[in-house]
């Protein structure tokens, strides 16, 4: 179970990375909020969720998109969708 | 002289023991290819003039002489591609009625279907046997030489009816651009069913050269060695072939095609690298491409050789031929729809279908998207109907796959705009891959650094094949 998880925050965590590309590992950041980002527009909005619809075999709403704001909005619906 | 027959009847007269047709079958002399022609169109005379005959045929001297023969009786040949589907050739005849369809033997099992559309088979040696006249006599002309359908890339066929004025000032234009001669030998590894083969048919009777007719590229070799055998001076073929020369078997390549004069290319888009590898590696040879539709042959002519930096264009408008580019609002403008306007566009299609949509005071609307840099070259950009409105942002696919194409380990790609309720269209792209490591996120990755955001693809599909036409053109419609 742990490695499961590990994995889900791993394999996000580099869909982030691809996202945004001007993002280093390092400054990376579960909580930083979407206004901190310098591309987080209404494009990534709908990468990263389609990106995780691929990536996890998953299915989200509008509604999700919409809440996401920070990356560990984006963490808890994957883990709630697997 | 009004048709290309009465090219063939000169050349008849000037050289009539000079070669004028070689296949893997045979040689065929000016003198024979005519009075077997005659022969043929003696027995069309049965049919009232105009009729359209059908022609049926891979690339051999029985094509020539069908093709030739229907013009010489003054009908018109509804050349049909021997790659046809059987679908798109019940829609063709169903379209085009001919009153005989003319084959060969290899070909006749693919008309097995057309059994219900009632319409008269002929085999052509039993044709040629039964057609002993030896008239002498032309017939009037038809106005029309051929009807050709064209590919369907994008919507059902639609035939475009070609004028002898049409195909007489291509060729003009052909000859004196390309510098063609009679003692010339022309390779063409093509089919003459598609404009860009039957052009060169064309060049060839026009200017009283040789052709040598290849039915196809599967032994590349074969090719190469028949430029060496006959001491050819240009070469015919479209940009996959000449890729493929490069790639696997260079060495032949330049060893057997250093002493040509010309290379010319056309079909789809001539990638950048190809150019420069082939002026590199050529250099006494002229490298050429141009830019034509079935409905416009030949509207432009690029000659690469001194051309450093553009590589990407299809070059400046032919001698007669005034191209526009034009915007939404149908004014000119600096990227837009290109039209063509001059006597090498046909004047409509086969009982007018879309006319009113693609012609307008003469001007042929293509569905083609392009810009002139400021020297007067014509660049394209892609098709103005696979434009991709991606939230009010305009996506040519185009320029999504040439990025997508150069990532290491993707063998093709196509961009088409899918819906998307936020944004109206995404951007989808189906890509084939040899490299099974490859994912999605490092495409979407490699698209984000080399591409504005609304341009990146956001759904990635990896697929074995894409839809194609007969003649390698992706049919996009059957992805959105």
């Amino acid at each position: 179970m742990l490695e499961k998880t590990s994995s889900v925050e791993d394999e996000l965590k580099k869909i982030f990375l691809t996202i945004f590309p001007d993002m280093t590992e390092s400054s990376f950041d579960w909580k930083k909020p979407q206004e901190h980002y310098a591309n987080w527009d209404s494009f990534a909005q709908l990468q990263l969720v389609t990106a995780v619809e691929s990536k996890f075999n998953i299915m989200t709403t509008p509604e999700d998109a919409l809440s996401i704001k920070t990356a560990e909005d984006l963490l808890k619906i994957v883990k709630s969708r697997i | 002289m009004n048709t290309i027959v009465d090219y063939l009847t000169v050349s008849k007269e000037k050289n009539p023991n000079k070669i004028a047709v070689i296949t893997k079958d045979g040689k065929y002399d000016y003198e024979t290819i005519y009075n077997s022609v005659v022969q043929f169109s003696s027995s069309l005379k049965r049919y009232r003039q105009n009729s359209v005959v059908s022609i049926f045929f891979d690339n051999s001297v029985e094509f020539v002489i069908s093709y030739l023969g229907v013009i010489r009786a003054g009908h018109i040949a509804h050349v049909i591609s021997p790659n046809i589907s059987e679908l798109n050739l019940n829609n063709q005849i169903e379209s085009a009625k001919p009153q005989t369809i003319i084959t060969s033997r290899d070909i006749m099992s693919k008309t097995k279907t057309l059994d219900s559309k009632n319409v008269e088979l002929n085999e052509f040696k039993e044709f040629m046997e039964k057609s002993t006249q030896n008239d002498q006599e032309n017939s009037i002309s038809s106005e029309y030489a051929a009807l050709i359908y064209t590919s369907g890339t994008t919507t059902i066929p639609k035939g475009s009816l070609i004028k002898h004025s049409n195909i007489l000032f291509t060729t003009e234009n052909i000859v004196k651009v390309l510098e063609c001669v009679s003692d010339d030998v022309h390779i063409v590894p093509l089919s003459l069913s598609h404009s860009f083969g039957l052009g060169c048919l064309h060049t060839s009777l026009y200017s009283g050269s040789t052709i040598i007719l290849h039915k196809n590229t599967i032994n590349p070799l074969d090719l190469l060695k028949s430029i060496n055998e006959y001491n050819a001076s240009t070469l015919a073929a479209v940009p996959p072939t000449l890729a493929k020369l490069l790639k696997n078997f260079r060495n032949d390549f330049v060893e057997n095609c250093k002493r040509l004069r010309l290379i010319i290319t056309n079909s789809t888009a001539v990638n950048e690298q190809t150019v420069k590898e082939i002026l590199r590696l050529f250099p006494l040879t002229k490298f050429a491409t141009y830019y034509g539709l079935t409905e416009a042959s030949r509207s432009t002519f690029m000659i690469f050789n001194g051309k450093s930096g553009k590589e990407n264009s299809v070059g400046i408008p032919a001698p007669g031929v005034e191209i526009k580019v034009v915007g939404d609002d149908g004014k000119e403008a600096k990227e837009g729809e290109i039209c063509i306007r001059g006597k090498n566009v046909i004047e409509r299609y086969w009982n007018n279908i879309r006319d009113k949509d693609k012609f307008e005071e003469g001007w042929l609307k293509t569905g083609d998207v392009g810009r002139f840099d400021e020297e007067g070259y014509l660049y394209l950009l892609g098709r103005k109907d696979n434009l991709i409105n991606v939230g009010g942002e305009k996506v040519m696919p185009d320029e999504i796959e040439k990025i997508v194409k150069s990532i290491s380990g993707i063998v093709d790609a196509v961009a088409v705009g899918v819906d998307d309720e936020l944004f109206g269209k995404i951007v989808k792209m189906f890509v084939i891959t040899d490299d099974p490591k490859l994912d999605s996120l490092t495409i979407m990755n490699y698209c984000i650094k080399n591409l504005e955001r609304y341009k990146v693809p956001t759904k990635i599909e990896f697929v074995k094949n894409l839809p194609k036409t007969e003649y390698g053109k992706v049919q996009r419609f059957l992805l959105r």
